[in-house]
């Protein structure tokens, strides 16, 4: 061991060994269930309340939620571990969202259906490409924090713990597509919730809460204040880039659609309730720093350094188990998602409409492959803190959370209006990250789409059929090709 | 400045506590009943 780790490198070898194993089995175990396009993209559209909620919940705690959650802890105080935990209010709106998209669209695949159907090809495009930056950036964000952690607890090579992690996820996405993906993400699911459970309640029996208050109050006052400007302000921006990246992302339509039903609304609900503490319960253990002394060289580090600080050896397995967890339910769903994304949005609406089921299944194979591949070579090169590259995104996916709304819902929005919200919304929220910082951009890049959603829509009002949205596989399908053309 | 008072601090910290321990068994329960009316997939 060396540096801060508590873990050898052979005990973290045998976690990523045991842990890697029983996902690529169990995913394979599962896929076998997928005999068809829809069983393996959709799961047959027949997934229950407690695979659906677990689903929702354990795909929403990422690494970042592990890894992040004690740095907005340690550097915002009290209002960043909250403003993380209003991350949840997007599942929670997500719930009202998905009972529309089962009942408006039954028959869909991926949130590019919808907008295409809903607002045209000019605005699917512009979709399409926010969508599809934004999952790379959470890809690679994610498959970072993996190396980060494993360096930080265990010593393994950053690259090693990194390559280690996508390649298993890879794996079993590969054999069990969304079937391997939810079954996997309900073990997951319970490991981080008793995880946290475990080391937060370890934390408080060896450390007095009064005793982390005082302490704060006396040595990082302004992390219990009240009106700490910048923490309000990262918590609004927290809510908007949580709607962002919920209401736009496939990772979310993609379960709506595998759900049932009766169950979708209910399961997103829950999920969000199951989601609302942990940022708080994981986020509280870095202020344990401040009565324990700990120097933080490494902010990106902090949860897990002072996890392992606080509980040993035990502390840093629980940790270890806990982030693995957390990365590979959230990197399974984004390759299962993004790659149905390629395949309906691109290939087969754009290039190959009349594609058959074998083809469909290979290419599916394929571009999880390759996703996995661009992953890997864009988080070689470990740059910058965590936080920077996922809030860049915030501003993107914020400018599509009113045209997604307002065409699920207003039938007078305007395609117009959600082409020109989700330009001018990206444009001034990037501007925004730049010239004021990360904890407002996301909030003015929607306030923007919002204004321009709404002014066009009441001045220029469309009068949308919500039948056009059942599209029932009309159009080119899968298995129902004209005479002549090939599979 | 204005500080959060201790009790809310304690409260915050043993509500998620316990209310994340309470979610995986939530979840567990939720799994067996499907399991018994066969709506699990």
């Amino acid at each position: 061991m060396g540096g801060g780790e508590t873990l050898t490198r052979e005990v973290g070898w045998i976690l990523l060994g045991i842990f890697g194993t029983a996902w690529i089995f169990l995913g394979i175990f599962w896929g076998r269930k997928a005999k068809n396009r829809e069983g393996f993209s959709l799961a047959g559209r027949n997934v229950g309340m407690a695979l659906g909620t677990a689903t929702a919940m354990a795909t929403w705690v990422t690494s970042n939620t592990i890894m992040l959650a004690p740095l907005f802890a340690i550097e915002m105080g009290v209002w960043g571990m909250l403003a993380y935990s209003t991350a949840s209010f997007g599942l929670f709106l997500f719930a009202p969202m998905a009972f529309r998209i089962r009942r408006m669209i039954p028959k869909g695949f991926t949130s590019g259906d919808f907008i295409r159907l809903r607002y045209g090809k000019i605005a699917w495009a512009i979709f399409l490409i926010i969508s599809l930056i934004y999952s790379m950036a959470w890809l690679v964000t994610m498959a970072m924090a993996g190396g980060v952690v494993l360096q930080t607890l265990s010593g393994i090579d950053y690259q090693f713990g990194m390559s280690v992690i996508l390649l298993v996820c890879v794996t079993y996405t590969l054999f069990g597509g969304l079937y391997a993906v939810i079954g996997t993400d309900f073990i997951q699911s319970v490991i981080i919730l008793a995880g946290i459970f475990i080391v937060g309640a370890f934390a408080v029996v060896q450390i007095d809460i009064s005793e982390i208050y005082v302490s704060v109050a006396k040595e990082q006052p302004a992390l219990l204040d009240l009106l700490m400007p910048v923490a309000l302000l990262s918590l609004f921006n927290n809510l908007f880039f949580g709607f962002g990246e919920i209401f736009h992302n496939n990772v979310w339509w993609s379960r709506a659609f595998a759900m049932r039903s009766k169950v979708s609304h209910k399961a997103f609900f829950l999920s969000g309730l199951l989601w609302f503490p942990i940022p708080i319960a994981a986020g509280f253990i870095a202020l344990c720093a401040i009565p324990l002394g700990i120097n933080i060289t490494d902010p990106d580090g902090v949860g897990p350094l002072v996890a392992s600080e606080i509980l040993g050896p035990v502390g840093a397995v629980l940790v270890f188990i806990v982030v693995f967890c957390s990365l590979a339910s959230s990197i399974d769903s984004l390759l299962a998602a993004t790659s149905e994304l390629f395949i309906q949005d691109v290939y087969r609406k754009m290039l190959r409409p009349f594609a058959g089921e074998q083809e469909l299944r290979r290419l599916g194979s394929v571009v999880i492959v390759a996703l996995g591949l661009i992953a890997w070579g864009l988080s070689m090169p470990r740059f910058g803190q965590l936080n920077m590259v996922l809030f860049l995104s915030g501003p993107l996916v914020a400018s599509a959370i009113f045209p997604v709304i307002c065409g699920l819902f207003w039938k007078r929005a305007n395609r117009y209006g959600a082409i020109l919200a989700m330009l001018i919304g990206s444009v001034v929220g990037v501007t925004a990250y730049f010239l004021i910082g990360w904890y407002a951009a996301s909030l003015i890049s929607a306030i923007v789409s919002v204004a321009t959603v709404a002014l066009s829509s009441l001045l220029f009002p469309e009068n949308f059929a919500w039948k056009t949205l059942n599209e029932a596989e009309t159009s080119p399908s899968v298995g129902k090709m004209p005479k002549g053309s090939q599979a | 400045m204005i500080l959060f008072p201790e009790n809310l601090f304690s409260l915050l910290i043993y509500g998620a506590l316990i209310w994340t321990g309470l979610g995986g068994l939530v979840l567990i329960t939720l799994i067996l009943k499907d399991f018994i009316s066969g709506n699990v997939w």
